[in-house]
């Protein structure tokens, strides 16, 4: 049976319960949250006002707020005295069932009260479609079971959630920008394939001199093919759609086949320049200036021309050299000017090319490129030093090793 | 004080939801400045919150996992 309001002991409010009813309505007008002078009532301010503590607005909140509180409590014991000794009775069957159910005997108390309150607090958490308070009043409600004291209610309802950690236990150290974090790693994928590939360069370099020389197959293109295997699989495996790469503002197949009106014609994505640009390095200049040009005579006749044609010929690659070819100890750094064609780009001015119409920022980090450099220079004195290099020759390994430790930390 | 025959006020029990209306109202104000601010009287706030015979409102405002300071927090913003 539903409860008709107008049968409950309401009489009229006394004059002292509503003049605190009043003070608590005024009371929560009066909090002011402190508020910075906007950029357009700045200009309006005098500079005295705007060099007050700003602590002090935040220290006349916590006092109107402790003072709120102070009235809180009040109030809190104003209505605790006001009811502490209610006790109303039930004489309705389904009213007395559901009183047993929120702790009471046989008569409304203060504690049934409040427990009915707390539990409308969870109600929605509780029955998700139905009032339990009024199911339980009413006495037809489903709720089946012993009801729960608030505080058990509390810790149930914090099983369901993860609870995140507020704002007073974040970290110390500040969080790392995202942006810098994707322009670290989109380096460290860079300097990694770099390293592969130069891992690979290395013992390519020097294997297939003295093992696969004479074999049908041409040693360069076992040099070369698996580093640009690697990096095309690096960059086709991808994820574009992932939120780290959105930054890129051209699409994927831009990116490694050019725009669409010379995607036919041509590969000039930026991608493909990068690939082409090792290439020509790979296939046309390191292997000449690796190995003396009368021991360099691959028995497949690579036209660098095909792959670019701004790359040097192997003519004139032999001329810039000199007509006795290199000899092992001359061989200098200008000798790997090629790689300088590079232009030096940080990650950062390597996306910003990306975005805009690229190629004039391409390649790696100086870093990387001087690591590079470092490790064929090493690779280029070991080649050419007066005896044969072996696997077995120790003064080879140790002086890549230190190279490659220096650089790499491996 | 006026008393009915039930052993309360008349009215009173209507002032109960309000109250509690009020208490969650100043348990967010105390987070609130527990955030902005951390001092003798902010950590009042956390102790009486968590001394509070209703348990909600811990939950709801004292639940951090940990209670270190960020850097702002230890300098009070300054």
């Amino acid at each position: 049976m539903p409860i008709d309001i107008n049968n409950l002991p309401i009489g009229e409010v006394p004059s002292d319960v509503a003049q605190a009813f009043s003070n608590f309505l005024n009371v929560e007008g009066r909090i002011k949250f402190p508020l910075k002078p906007t950029t357009t009532s700045a200009v309006s301010t005098s500079t005295e006002e705007l060099v007050e503590d700003p602590n002090k607005e935040v220290d006349e909140l916590i006092n109107n707020v402790a003072e709120l509180e102070d009235l809180v409590e009040q109030l809190e014991d104003m209505s605790d005295q006001l009811t502490k000794d209610m006790k109303i009775p039930v004489d309705n069957k389904n009213l007395l069932k559901a009183v047993q159910r929120l702790g009471g005997e046989n008569a409304i108390t203060k504690e049934v009260f409040n427990t009915a309150l707390a539990i409308v607090d969870h109600a929605p958490l509780m029955t998700f479609r139905q009032d339990p308070v009024l199911a339980a009043l009413v006495g037809d409600g489903h709720l089946d079971g012993p009801w729960m004291d608030c505080d058990q209610v509390t810790s149930q309802v914090s099983d369901f959630f993860s609870i995140k950690d507020n704002v007073a236990s974040l970290p110390e150290t500040p969080v790392k920008p995202r942006n810098e974090e994707i322009l670290d790693d989109f380096e460290g994928n860079m300097l990694d394939m770099m390293l592969h590939i130069l891992l690979m360069l290395w013992w390519n370099m020097i294997w297939p001199k003295f093992l696969v020389d004479l074999s049908i197959i041409n040693p360069s293109r076992m040099i070369v093919a698996i580093p640009i295997d690697g990096l095309l699989f690096f960059f086709k495996s991808i994820k574009w759609k992932d939120k780290r790469y959105r930054r890129f503002k051209k699409k994927p197949t831009e990116l490694l086949t050019g725009t669409p009106e010379n995607k036919f014609k041509d590969a000039k994505g930026p991608i493909n320049i990068l690939l082409n640009k090792l290439r020509i390095i790979l296939l046309c200049v390191v292997p000449i200036k690796l190995w003396k040009k009368k021991d360099y005579d691959p028995i497949v006749e690579i036209d660098c021309k095909d792959l670019d044609d701004n790359c040097p010929s192997k003519k004139a690659v032999a001329e810039e050299d000199g007509p006795d070819g290199l000899a092992g100890d001359e061989v200098s750094d200008d000798g790997f000017d090629v790689l300088a064609d590079i232009p030096c780009a940080t990650a950062d001015e390597f996306i910003e090319g990306v975005n805009n119409d690229f190629p004039t920022k391409l390649g790696m980090s100086p870093e990387c490129l001087q690591m590079a450099s470092r490790i064929i220079k090493a690779v280029e004195d070991a080649s050419y030093s007066s005896k044969q290099p072996s696997a077995n020759d120790p003064t080879l390994q140790t002086n890549l090793g230190t190279v490659v430790r220096e650089n790499f930390g491996v | 004080m006026h008393k009915n025959d039930y052993g309360y006020v008349s009215g009173a029990v209507l002032f109960l939801p309000a109250i509690r209306k009020l208490r969650e109202h100043v348990e967010y104000e105390k987070f609130l400045c527990r955030v902005l601010k951390d001092d003798e009287t902010t950590r009042k706030f956390k102790q009486k919150t968590e001394s509070l015979e209703n348990k909600l409102y811990a939950f709801r405002y004292n639940n951090a996992k940990s209670n270190k300071l960020t850097a702002a927090g230890k300098t009070n913003g300054s």
